[in-house]
């Protein structure tokens, strides 16, 4: 008997979003059936269970939702930030380009996608409204 | 407790696996979100039935939180007890002594 093939394929929703993330999309889902925005990326809705789930590309405007410093380095703190993306679904992320300490709930931000230690990473600079 | 005493004690109404065999490129949350998901159906239920949780996982220190926001569902029991491969026996011996 066969062993099952391994195709190293990636399937999942988890994978989808990372290999996007990677050619520098940073893709939500969408359900088909009750149309509510999806992060992380997962393979059902978790508001109406359905299994029929879109992509789009997020436009990587968000709010600060809330936010701490963190101070493990005291020389080297860093902000990590809730953001609800205008899209609707929140994510975390470092909150870049000023002092961790003047990051406020309510500023308005961007996403970017930087390169950390070879893997894709969502960060936040703010808006040049702000 | 003794034998007769477990017997009947709690129940496993529903059951649901997934990503045996072959799973390449899914994420241990996504087998566990599908074999959830499965075994509630088989329960007749849906997920917003669900009030209570018990999961074990090495990959992260607070693994339960991650599991109740993944599936969207608000546990007023969890256990996420890891005592390796027979965690799951100890989280199914646990509701017994309630």
């Amino acid at each position: 008997m066969n062993a099952p093939v391994n195709t190293a394929k990636p399937r999942g929703a988890e994978a989808e979003y990372f290999a996007a993330l990677a050619a520098g999309r940073l893709m939500i889902q969408r359900c088909c059936d009750c149309g509510h925005a999806i992060f992380h990326a997962r393979p059902f809705c978790p508001q109406c269970d359905s299994l029929s789930l879109s992509w789009e590309q997020a436009s990587g405007l968000g709010t600060v939702h809330t936010l701490t410093t963190v101070r493990i380095k005291h020389d080297r703190p860093y902000n990590i930030s809730l953001i609800e993306l205008d899209e609707g679904v929140r994510m975390m992320g470092r909150v870049e380009g000023i002092a961790p300490d003047a990051v406020k709930i309510g500023m308005r931000v961007q996403a970017s996608i930087i390169d950390q230690g070879g893997k894709p990473l969502v960060v936040f600079t703010l808006t040049e409204a702000a | 407790m003794t034998d007769a005493e477990l017997r009947g004690a709690v129940a496993i109404v529903g059951v649901g696996t997934a990503g045996c065999g072959d799973a390449t490129g899914f994420s241990e949350m996504e087998i566990l979100a599908m074999a959830a998901r499965t075994a509630v159906h088989d329960a007749g239920l849906k997920m917003s039935d669900i009030d209570g949780l018990a999961t074990a996982n090495i990959s992260a220190a607070m693994w339960p939180l991650n599991v109740v926001e993944y599936l969207n569902i608000r546990p007023t029991y969890i256990d996420g007890t890891n005592i390796g491969g027979t965690s799951f026996i100890g989280h199914m011996l646990a509701p017994t002594e309630n």
